[in-house]
């Protein structure tokens, strides 16, 4: 008996819809030909996975927010995907500065002295003021803990504790709650330095 | 010439992540959901 295979368009919309099991069958199916095409730009399996999960949460979080446009095939759309994350993984490296102490030069001579004057004392409780207002727009979970780290504190294992969560969940709540921050400190355009 | 056309094909094993990066990428799928809000999306992860 003949299999059918579902093609590309329809496991997206299956996925965008609530059905997980359409990505593994995604995966499944184009792991190999991308797989390959990183291994043969970076000659490197670490590296080759590393970037395969890169571009496949690119994808999710694309699919999820809705904002994939069916123009053209899913391959290739994940190809260029992974091609960029390649660019940039060599951009990266090459572009790593690199700081070494010689006797005339520390590292340590570059951090300034935290001696405030008034002028930055007026800077520093206004970006702590913008940095409260964007904090209360974060999900709650996210703020909870965000909040008892940096306000109260808190080990993550207090801030566990405190939750009813895992460490890992708490630190996992942390990691999203500074990346929506980044993302509301950009929709709002603020700079936040003085 | 015939030697060269019957000579075996280099058989090449298709290559794929370690099972352990698309586990990691299905469970990162099912516990990701994208919340917008005004112009933003966060991202909340289920855990």
């Amino acid at each position: 008996m003949a299999t059918v295979q579902l093609p590309d368009a329809l496991l997206i919309r299956n996925y965008v819809a609530g059905d997980e099991s359409a990505l593994e069958i995604l995966i499944n199916r184009h792991q190999s030909k991308l797989y390959g095409f990183i291994y043969s730009k970076v000659n490197d399996r670490d590296v080759s996975d590393d970037i395969f999960q890169d571009t496949f949460i690119k994808v999710i979080k694309t699919l999820k927010s809705d904002s994939y446009n069916e123009e053209g095939k899913f391959l290739p759309w994940v190809m260029r995907i992974a091609h960029n994350i390649i660019v940039d993984h060599f951009r990266r490296n090459k572009k790593m500065p690199m700081v070494r102490d010689t006797d005339e030069y520390s590292v340590f001579n570059t951090i300034k002295e935290a001696d405030l004057n008034i002028e930055n004392q007026i800077i520093t409780e206004q970006i702590e003021g913008d940095l409260r207002k964007l904090i209360l727009e974060l999900p709650a979970d996210q703020r909870e803990v965000l909040m008892m780290r940096m306000y109260q504190d808190l080990s993550f294992k207090e801030i566990a504790d405190n939750t009813g969560v895992s460490i890992n969940t708490a630190l996992g709540r942390m990691r999203y709650a500074l990346m929506n921050l980044r993302k509301l400190i950009e929709k709002h355009q603020i700079i936040l330095t003085n | 010439m015939a030697k060269i056309y019957a000579q075996k094909k280099i058989t090449v094993k298709p290559m794929h992540p370690k099972p352990e990066t698309v586990r990691f990428l299905l469970n990162y799928s099912k516990a990701l959901t994208m919340k917008k809000v005004g112009n933003v999306q966060l991202e909340i992860i289920a855990n």
